[in-house]
């Protein structure tokens, strides 16, 4: 069968039209059974999943990975880059070393600030991109810039666009699933894993493990009046009234996607809370991800159900460090006070991250999954207030690791400052086209027409980074 | 692709593209020997492209089915088991046609197609993007577009209203509302507020809402996608850069915001009493005070000019206003945490007096004496680094807020280098304690010293307009502050002597007219009497409504500020789209690619006239596009797809139409006829095209499966607002109120980025039972329930929603509080119009499904809800496909 990918076709006009003579327009798309669980590719994938976490707030990238000896070799003094600097909310200050000092690691010898030990020892593994620059100084349409690859609300979202091309993996979970921080929805909210024009069974799924019910509608109520035994006879006579209509209907398949569709939902209901159910993993696992202590066991929990999704089938996993805007901070924009509010969430995610990163390793997963750190921009070298720092789009960090990624280099670099990238500069486009690369797709040819415009994730931009694959 | 691209690039492209041609008549093929089934021209196109390709049409669709369908499409609910009935036994040949008459008087069919308009315009009730706020005054438009679809308004004029309401209506309520259109799509409240005037990111935000701004009026009006010219010349469609800039200047002088409106009949009042007061201001000009000399008015006039000459004499008032709020503490979850700010004068010295001005800050509710602690100390230093600390003034236990202030502290006589305050109780803001200080002045020898020293505090938010240099920068939060406060008040003693001075001249004036001119001035002062009493009246008239919508003037916010002197920004083409790279100033114009209307735009640099004189472009009757791309958009409706199946793209990248002939017959009908969109339901209604049965037939199958050339009717599923308001139809509880603030799913609380809380909706809440079309949308968070159904982001226009089946929807139908409330709602309804459980069963399937169910389906349902109750086999009704695919 021909790929819809290799054809640059929209997926909905080749299955519309490959449905009539094959039968299964609408269950061809519902179901990955259906489809033989064979993604459509354009060449050999290094990796087939892919975690994107992101920091949400703008994490600083001089005070966790872009070791500057300049500005502890200058700090507290004016700052003079040697032009004139326009900041999103004050004025430049003085030049601020970061609160945390710096250790080398690995056989890379690479400088990771000693707020993040573990990530730290994890680095041979690790591609860092220390040239990354936003088109926008603004939260909203920077964090909507590195989730969906535009700055307007309303574009499919990375995994929605992955989800999309490859299908998914197991009929028993959704294929993105997301799991924002339970104190709130970064800028944007959900509209950072929208399927945008994409049809909806493309978004990201939302799992908040921290409620009752963490996937919305899953269960039947226990107070609906309905019981458990009227629901599984329901859906007997359910399937055979459908049955029924549908025989007098030929020809139409989105009538059996919806027989279907009860069917899935089912095995979503069994499948769903298996998946998260952390009761039965071991303590040394509880250890690695750091679920015992009040300050990583949320993220802890979300890195570790990360592991078991992907266990399970799940293709793509977005996971949110950091919540909107408000005060007191909730987030990683520390324009007040940086070693309080980002020594809490850099504690917050190193050693879930690095727990994530080790226990893929271990069950050789990590071959082919991609993981992602990403964040909107980057924060100033210099100080905002004493204590803070104000926005930077013109350079930050971001790293990538396992499926495919070069372990123990860093690529690009900022000025003496860590203000400016200025080699090997890189935008979320690059890393979007980098992580479609790895999966085995041509960012140029992963095409749908929307309004006059054959969208792709990025946009007319976008070169796959060679220097960090394998 | 490469070949259209050359020649769009190289000019060559001879023949002009099919939508921008000139709109010509059609003739009506002939309808041979298909007399039987053909009932009007429409159908005569349809079966002409039939026969082309060997297809035969199918017979037309039984009554039962015809009237679901009709409902459907024209209310988007379900028809009663009554209204299906008398239908179905309506004997009369036009029973059909009185079907359709019915249907499109009633105010559902506005209510269903204004959630298709709404749709195109990406309508909301946020603004969207990262703080996305509530936008409290949209919904006049929603109603405004129900309204007129209601009215059958000429599209001609629908589509004025909206991008020039206000000048074409001169400024009646309707023309200020219909413009909510060019205001309907996201804004970015931190692009425009909080960024300053004049950098990089502020005239990005710009052009980009600006964008928004031409993208929907151009894709909603005229099906074109000029948006891609913003970067380059369009790479497909013949339209360069400098025309998509020039639809930019039409709209560079209007911003979305919140504009006034008076009710039709306050606004006649308000015009009468402004008419009359008019009038009477142009009396008085004849009565002119005559000047009479007399001793006494020259005494008094030099009296008023030595008062003038004092007043004249001090140096010029400083500005009024305050850039700043002062300095603000971090934010505490609870009181009893210390908080201090310093300020350093640089040197040992004595100091006459302190003054603390509390704050008052001009972005927050207004509240003087903000953030000024309940307890609090002054502590004085000598040494640089505080370690000789004393304390001049302090209160330990709990004080009154002292409002505006300001609290003056008499200095010690001793040297001062250090001037600490320090918050031991902080003041409640909003469940949450801050210190804040709007300016701390120290005064020494009638000069404050402490002005622009350095301030250094235990934490700082510094953020906005608070900063801790705005302690010392001479301004309250509200205005600034004399050198000294004595000059001030100097000043104002000043001007309330010239002030009294100008009186008494009056007087003396108005007393030596009075002798010489008695009548004139009696006629006068009646005048000026019955002036006082019209504005009296004009003052107790209800305040304004206000409508978001294009406002080329309104109330500031932050840094957000209206088009100087209401005239339009200056666009500039821009190379590569980067506002870094300006070229050509651009002229307002609409565009030269289409056949048969110039795109020049009569323009005299004022705002209103540009977007007038765009909408007479759109709405030219030789302007091919604009009737084009409505009909297409009302076919589509009807038959699941349009005879373009991209309404918002008849460009090169857009789908070409199936029926060219048929889509110019139509667009020429509908212009020619008024552009009645009713009389277009009408025709296309009564066509047998429409009427056709949906069923399959696996030879016409073969040659044309997606069914293009209509060969049978679509079967269409709900969309997820129709799914919504048929439940709560079929359960009888559907509230029809229309109009006013959208109702709310979702549990809400305000903050920097307001919270939209879906998990806390009360699906009991009957207020919430009304029709989906005044839901309050929210963008940033939809609605999960009808997200899952499909349900777009109204961040872009959504011209064909997409469609899917997935297993999250049928946890949805089958699990979600509101569906299984609705469904013990309908079989309550069932248990009162029916009495035995069978006949129960029967009513409530026929209420869902619009049949009576056969012996084999009633005696399974009948087992199931003897067993299980009627509730439960509620639940499963709403979950059939018959209950979500319209045959």
């Amino acid at each position: 069968m021909a790929s819809p990918v290799t054809q640059g076709m929209d997926r909905r006009d080749w299955l519309w039209r490959s449905g009539g003579g094959l039968g299964g327009i609408a269950l061809a798309w519902l179901t990955a059974e259906a489809r033989g669980f064979q993604p459509s590719v354009h060449h050999a994938p290094r990796a087939k999943r892919v975690v994107q976490f992101f920091m949400s707030g703008a994490a600083s990238q001089c005070d966790l990975f872009d070791y500057k000896p300049e500005l502890i070799k200058r700090n507290g003094e004016k700052w003079d880059p040697g032009e004139k600097v326009e900041l999103f909310q004050s004025q430049p200050g003085k030049v601020m070393q970061s609160p945390w000092g710096w250790t080398r690691h690995g056989e890379c010898g690479k400088h990771v600030s000693d707020l993040l030990p573990n990530i730290g020892s994890c680095v041979d593994d690790i591609a860092f991109v220390h040239g990354m620059t936003s088109k926008s100084n603004v939260h909203g349409p920077a964090t909507l810039l590195q989730a969906t690859g535009f700055v307007s609300p309303g574009f499919p979202s990375v995994g929605a666009w992955v989800s999309y091309a490859l299908g998914r993996m197991s009929d028993d979970l959704p294929a993105y699933v997301v799991l924002p921080d339970s104190r709130g929805y970064a800028p944007c909210g959900p509209g950072n894993w929208t399927a945008g024009f994409l049809p909806a069974v493309h978004q990201g799924t939302m799992i908040r493990p921290d409620r009752p019910d963490p996937i919305a509608d899953l269960e039947l109520p226990a107070d609906a009046g309905v019981s458990e035994r009227a629901d599984e006879d329901g859906l007997g006579l359910l399937g055979e009234l459908n049955r029924r209509h549908r025989m007098r209907r030929p020809g139409d398949d989105r009538l059996d996607a919806r027989i279907a569709s009860y069917e899935l939902a089912a095995r979503l209901q069994l499948s769903a809370p298996e998946a998260l159910d952390l009761a039965g993993e071991p303590g040394h696992m509880r250890d690695l991800y750091g679920l015992d202590h009040a300050s990583t066991a949320e993220f802890g929990r979300n890195c570790l159900l990360t592991r078991r999704l992907f266990e399970r089938g799940v293709r793509f996993v977005q996971v949110w460090s950091g919540a909107d805007n408000g005060h007191p901070r909730r987030n990683w924009d520390s324009h007040e006070d940086l070693k309080k509010d980002h020594g809490e969430l850099g504690t917050m995610i190193d050693r879930p991250i690095a727990g994530l990163i080790k226990d893929l390793k271990r069950r050789g997963m990590l071959d082919d999954t991609i993981i992602l750190w990403t964040t909107e921009f980057g924060r100033m070298p210099c100080a905002q207030g004493s204590k803070g720092r104000d926005h930077n789009p013109f350079g930050f960090t971001s790293w990538l690791c396992g499926g495919g990624i070069k372990g123990g280099v860093s690529h690009g670099a900022t000025d003496q400052w860590s203000f400016r990238a200025v080699e090997d500069q890189t935008t979320g486009y690059d890393l979007h086209a980098t992580i479609l690369h790895l999966l085995g797709i041509d960012h140029e040819r992963l095409t749908v027409r929307q309004d006059g415009i054959d969208r792709r994730l990025t946009d007319v931009h976008g070169q796959v980074i060679r220097d960090i694959i394998l | 692709m490469f070949l259209l691209l050359a020649a769009a690039a190289t000019g060559q492209d001879s023949e002009r593209w099919w939508s921008l041609r000139r709109l010509e008549p059609t003739p009506v093929p002939a309808v041979e020997g298909v007399s039987g089934w053909a009932r009007n021209p429409i159908d005569a196109f349809v079966h002409a492209r039939l026969a082309e390709a060997g297809l035969a049409p199918s017979p037309e669709a039984d009554r039962r089915t015809l009237i679901r369908r009709a409902t459907f499409d024209l209310h988007g609910l379900p028809p009663s088991p009554e209204e299906i009935d008398a239908f179905v036994n309506d004997p009369r040949p036009d029973a059909f046609e009185r079907l359709v008459d019915r249907l499109l008087a009633s105010p559902r069919y506005g209510e269903r197609w204004a959630r298709h308009w709404l749709d195109v315009a990406h309508y909301g009730d946020t603004h969207g993007y990262d703080k996305d706020k509530v936008r409290p005054n949209a919904w006049p438009y929603r109603d405004w577009v129900i309204r007129a679809l209601n009215a059958d308004i000429p599209w001609g004029r629908f589509v004025e209203m909206q991008i020039a309401g206000d000048v074409v209506t001169g400024g009646a309520s309707d023309g200020v509302i219909a413009t909510g259109f060019v205001a309907a799509g996201p804004w970015d409240f931190v692009g425009h507020v909080e960024l300053r005037e004049g950098t990089v990111d502020k005239k990005i935000t710009r052009n980009l809402d600006r964008d928004d701004m031409v993208t929907s009026t151009m894709s909603a009006f005229a099906s074109l996608t000029v948006h891609c010219a913003r970067c380059h010349d369009h790479k497909f469609d013949p339209i360069p850069q400098s025309e998509y800039y020039g639809l930019q200047a039409v709209f560079a002088g209007v911003e979305r915001a919140n504009r006034p409106f008076d009710p039709p009949e306050i606004r006649q009042r308000r015009q009468e009493l402004e008419a009359r007061l008019r009038s009477l201001e142009s009396s008085m000009k004849d009565l002119a005070p005559k000047q009479v000399e007399t001793e006494q008015v020259a005494r008094r006039r030099a009296a008023r000019d030595a008062a003038q000459a004092a007043l004249a004499a001090l140096p010029p008032a400083p500005p009024t206003k305050s850039p700043s709020n002062g300095w603000h503490s971090l934010v505490m979850s609870g009181p009893l945490h210390e908080k201090w700010v310093e300020v350093d004068l640089g040197s040992p010295q004595v100091i006459d007096e302190i003054i603390l001005w509390p704050a008052r800050p001009q972005d927050f509710p207004d509240t003087p004496g903000f953030g000024f602690p309940t307890r609090w100390s002054v502590v004085v230093s000598a040494a640089a680094d505080g370690s000789d600390g004393r304390t001049l003034e302090s209160h330990l236990g709990d004080t009154a807020n002292p409002g505006d202030g300001p609290v003056r502290i008499s200095g010690d006589g001793d040297q001062v280098r250090v001037i600490r305050m320090i918050g031991h109780r902080l003041w409640e803001r909003r469940n949450d304690w801050v210190m804040a200080l709007s300016e701390l002045q120290a005064m020494a020898g009638g000069t404050d010293v402490a002005r622009g020293k350095p301030v250094r505090s235990k934490d700082s938010i510094e953020s906005g307009l608070w900063s801790m240099r705005h302690l010392v920068d001479g301004h309250t939060s509200r205005h600034p502050i004399g050198a000294s406060p004595d000059g001030l008040r100097h000043r104002q003693e000043l001007e309330a002597a010239v002030a009294l001075r100008e009186h008494e001249l009056s007087v003396a004036a108005l007393e030596a007219e009075t002798a010489r001119y008695p009548a004139r001035v009696a006629r006068r002062e009646q005048i000026k009497g019955e002036m006082a009493e019209l504005s009296t009246r004009l003052g107790t008239l209800p305040a304004p409504n206000y409508v978001y919508a294009a406002a080329p003037a309104f109330k500031s916010e932050g840094q957000f500020t209206p088009a100087p002197e209401g005239r339009p920004r200056p666009v500039h083409v821009l190379d590569r789209g980067d506002v870094a790279k300006p070229q050509d100033l651009a002229v307002p114009g609409a565009l030269a690619c289409v056949e048969g209307v110039s795109p020049a735009l009569e323009d005299d640099g004022a705002e209103g006239p540009r977007r007038a004189a765009l909408a007479r472009w759109l709405t030219d009757g030789d302007n091919p596009l604009t009737w084009r791309s409505v009909v297409n958009r009302v076919w589509h409706h009807h038959f699941g797809r349009g005879l373009v199946t991209t309404p918002n793209d008849f460009g090169k990248m857009g789908s070409r139409p199936s029926h060219p002939q048929l889509l110019d017959w139509l667009a020429m009908e509908f212009r020619d006829s008024g552009g009645s969109l009713k009389a277009l339901h009408r025709a296309i209604l009564s066509s047998a095209a429409w009427r056709q049965a949906s069923g399959h037939n696996a030879e016409r199958a073969a040659k044309d499966f997606s069914n293009r050339l209509l060969w049978r009717a679509n079967r269409r599923r709900l969309e997820a607002e129709a799914v919504r308001d048929a439940v709560l139809s079929v359960a009888g509880t559907l509230d029809l109120t229309m109009g006013g603030p959208g109702y709310r799913t979702f549990g809400f609380k305000d903050d920097h980025s307001p919270h939209y809380m879906y998990e806390r909706y009360d699906a009991n809440d009957r207020g919430t039972w009304r029709r989906a079309i005044y839901r309050f949308q929210v963008r940033s968070v939809p609605d999960p329930f009808l997200e899952t159904m499909d349900c777009p982001d109204p961040s872009r226009s959504t011209p064909v929603r997409s469609e899917t089946v997935t297993a999250l929807q049928a946890l949805s139908l089958l699990n979600n509080r509101f569906m299984l409330r609705q469904a013990r709602e309908l079989a309550e309804r069932a248990s009162r119009e029916a009495r035995d459980t069978s006949s129960r069963v029967a009513r409530a399937f026929s209420l869902a499904l619009g049949r009576m169910p056969d012996a084999e389906e009633r005696a399974r349902m009948d087992a199931y809800a003897d067993r299980h109750g009627l509730p439960a086999l509620c639940r499963l009704l709403f979950n059939l496909n018959e209950f979500l695919f319209i045959d």
